[in-house]
């Protein structure tokens, strides 16, 4: 069913008439939920640029959901990224004036895993972005045209989903 | 295009509206959490809470049925909490760190039984280790057994070698440091060699001897006045060169004298190791104390070092940034590190709480009771003050006459300061097992007094235990066998010390500890073990004294050649440095006293008449 809903989200994007730059800025941004700690307050920020923004929300809410499993796989590995800037003596002083600003501490930044895991999706961001914006370009121009015409395209197309998403889809005004 | 999709504003308002509730309807449960977590860390041993209520707006968090486990006793609350109101800073809430400005407690009770085992599988890393680490100085505690079985034999001492004595060890240690420092002196001796200095000196002094600035003219006299200058300026600096090696070596010899003592402690210990080797303990009153009451005197000084290195733990010293665990979660915990900063709020700070609480019940800890305690932190260089904490007894239903208590736990600078008195009397102590005795003694209404004082990396300290009533239950089977036994045998010891101990009422134990604060050594005396003590010496003291006499003996025919030479090699070298150190001293000095001389001669025009002083000239 999770897989069914997955596939559905990825069709509807992919063929929705957002730009393949929207699409990708949408995506890249779905990734920050997915990579980093979900209860904190950098994913509001995030949330509401989503939001805000004139980027694909369903590529939001995909990558979201694409990034969740890496996320949770890659905690071993943000932990020591976020640990090795949280102690380096460099910035310590950066670290303590961060920590003593009403409101900053409440992003949990002085967490190991939450700290490593938004600064690889900030450096993940461009390259995640270009990625999606060349794997969509590829797919309407190989794919989409054979897909059509699949019954599975159709049933998609003529979901309830798919007219939720069309509600966020970047050119609704 | 445009940029920005405005009609997304009430879609995300309504999102953040449903977040807000969300919050709203977990926060409770959060901090329940959270104070779960946190306190059991800190404890180390499980901490609960049945309810929490935040109140953000009125700044309030009320936590009810709070239960602490002891975890020196799983079954048991250390101390269980009916409500406590918190009144919170909201400002420093925004930094995420919780300042309690006051604090009510209600329904407050200690000692209570749990249904559960409130024992941690795996204690938090910090506790595990503390508890880790009382356990390995539980264990390194040296408590010596009435272990009396040698004396029956003849002296076997086959295991005493040059091996396994440590004077031989710290003889050649002493011996290296001393030719370490004679070659360092030798080097320094040369580099500063102030024979050339001296010579010079003395060559000047017998050219100018006898002249004066009437014979020399103005010229000469100016170039004899600059020579005596120039070399009196070069004695000068030798002979400072030659009071800071003095110095030096004054400083060296103390450090050389501090091994001569060691050297000493280690044929003591030597001789001990003897006396243990043949199974002879000392039967001195110390030692005896020792071996009555020292398993006693760890497991009582347990709960108050516990407590101690958890505080020193959770409120360090300094503003150094410190990665803790972080609570745990669905992912990944990871570390916290907090950056603690001056002049700002500690993550958390307590101002202060004042109490006064009436038990009820039937129990021992029945009474009222008056306590406050100010300044608790976990940032006490940040907060710039002491914890200070106090509690007494005001009224008494049941249990303790008197109960007092009070103490500072100061880290608010970078060397720690603590200190605690705490008086308990007419209480019921845990019983304790004398296994010399083959006993156990019972404190049904006992004094307690513990005194401790802790400054930096030292520690000093007494805990005194008293009764006018106890009670001795002897454990072992009192088999009429004991009166036939061996001397020296274990029954034959045990007959022995219970004849002498079961018709004692008054019992005073003071345990005396000092040292590193999570490995204090302890030095035990007592009323018992000096009776002890004497019995052990009119039965057997002669015999003990001879076979003492034969292990020092023994001890000393291996090392002391070693040691001998080790103290004659310091002496020589004392000695010799001192003589040649002194002998180049006088030598300067001579030296100097005649250039002096000189210069008060050249600044006579004829004998008794004196030119103006010329200015010093000194290099």
């Amino acid at each position: 069913m999770l897989f069914l809903k997955l596939l559905q989200s990825l069709v509807s994007t992919l063929n929705s008439e957002g730009t393949p730059r929207q699409i990708a800025a949408g995506f890249a941004l779905g990734a920050a939920l997915g990579l980093t700690p979900l209860v904190n307050v950098h994913n509001l920020v995030v949330l509401a640029l989503a939001c805000l923004l004139n980027v694909s929300f369903g590529a939001f809410l995909l990558g979201w959901t694409v990034f969740v499993p890496l996320g949770f796989a890659l905690d071993p590995l943000f932990h020591p990224i976020g640990l090795a800037l949280l102690q380096a003596p460099s910035l310590t002083g950066f670290w303590t004036t961060l920590a003593n600003t009403p409101g900053v501490p409440l992003t949990n930044f002085n967490n190991s895993v939450v700290l490593g895991s938004f600064v690889s999706w900030l450096v993940l961001w461009l390259p995640i972005f270009f990625v999606a914006r060349w794997l969509v370009v590829r797919y309407r121009v190989h794919i989409f045209e054979r897909l059509k015409k699949t019954r599975v395209f159709k049933a998609v197309a003529a979901s309830k989903l798919y007219n939720y998403f069309t509600m966020l889809r970047p050119d609704w005004r | 295009m445009k940029l920005f999709r405005w009609k997304a504003i009430v879609p995300l308002v309504l999102v953040l509206a449903l977040l807000v509730l969300g919050w709203t309807l977990y926060a409770d449960r959060l901090v329940r959490k959270l104070v779960e977590f946190v306190g059991t860390e800190v404890v180390g041993a499980t901490v609960e809470l049945a309810s929490a209520r935040l109140e953000l707006f009125q700044a309030k968090v009320t936590l009810r049925g709070l239960q602490v486990t002891n975890p020196d006793a799983p079954m048991s609350n250390l101390v269980q909490m009916g409500e406590i109101v918190a009144q919170l800073d909201l400002l420093a809430l925004l930094e995420k760190k919780v300042v309690v400005d006051t604090v009510a407690l209600r329904g407050v009770r200690f000692g209570t039984a749990r249904r559960t085992s409130g024992a941690l599988r795996e204690p938090s890393a910090a506790t595990g280790l503390v508890t880790n680490r009382l356990l390995d100085w539980a264990h390194s505690v040296p408590v010596p057994s009435l272990d009396l079985s040698g004396l029956g034999r003849v002296a076997d001492f086959a295991g005493v070698s040059a091996d396994s004595l440590t004077s031989i060890r710290e003889a050649r240690a002493l011996v290296a440091r001393a030719d370490t420092m004679r070659g360092a002196f030798e080097r320094d001796l040369r580099a500063s060699d102030p024979r050339p200095t001296l010579d010079s000196a003395r060559l000047l002094a017998a050219r100018l001897r006898g002249a004066n600035a009437g014979q020399l003219g103005v010229q000469g006299t100016g170039e004899a006045l600059a020579s005596v200058q120039r070399v009196l300026g070069q004695v000068r600096a030798s002979r400072d060169r030659v009071t800071a090696l003095q110095q030096q070596a004054a400083t060296d010899f103390t450090q050389l004298q501090d091994g001569a003592a060691a050297l000493e402690r280690a044929r003591q210990a030597d001789y001990d190791y003897a006396l243990r080797l043949i199974r002879v303990p000392s039967l001195t009153t110390p030692d005896v104390s020792m071996a009555l009451f020292g398993e006693m005197a760890v497991a009582r000084l347990k709960p108050v070092l516990y407590w101690l290195s958890v505080a020193e733990h959770y409120a360090p010293a300094g503003v150094k940034p410190r990665p803790d665990p972080a609570p745990p979660r669905t992912r990944m915990a990871g570390l916290n590190v907090r950056f603690p900063k001056e002049h700002t709020w500690p993550s958390f700070l307590l101002r202060h709480a004042d109490a006064s609480v009436t038990l009820g019940g039937e129990n021992a800890a029945a009474g009222s009771y008056r306590a406050w305690v100010s300044g608790v932190t976990t940032e006490p260089a940040v907060y710039g003050a002491p914890l200070r904490f106090a509690m007494e007894r005001t009224a008494a239903a049941m249990g303790p006459r008197q109960l007092r208590v009070a103490g500072l736990l100061d880290r608010s600078r970078s060397e720690p300061h603590d200190s605690v008195d705490a008086l308990v009397s007419g209480v019921s102590f845990p019983s304790a097992d004398i296994k010399a005795a083959g006993a156990r003694l019972e404190f049904p209404d006992g004094t307690v007094r513990l005194a401790l004082d802790r400054r930096g990396e030292g520690m000093a300290g007494t805990l005194s235990l008293s009764s006018a009533a106890v009670r001795w239950v002897r454990t072992s089977p009192d088999s009429a066998t004991a009166a036939a036994a061996p001397l020296g045998s274990k029954p034959w010891v045990e007959a022995l010390v219970w004849r002498t101990v079961a018709s004692v009422r008054d019992v005073e134990v003071e345990v005396r500890f000092s040292g590193r604060p999570d490995a204090p050594q302890l030095e035990v005396s007592s009323n018992v073990g000096s009776a002890v003590s004497g019995a052990l010496q009119r039965e057997v003291g002669a015999e003990v004294a001879k076979v003492q006499a034969e292990a020092r003996g023994r001890v000393d025919s291996i090392v002391g050649r070693q040691v001998a030479a080790a103290r004659a090699r310091l002496t020589a070298l004392q000695s010799d440095l001192q003589t040649r150190l002194g002998a180049q001293q006088q030598q300067l000095q001579d030296a100097q006293a005649e250039m002096e001389q000189r210069l008060r001669d050249l600044g006579q025009v004829v004998p008794g008449v004196r030119l103006p002083s010329l200015p010093r000239i000194r290099p």
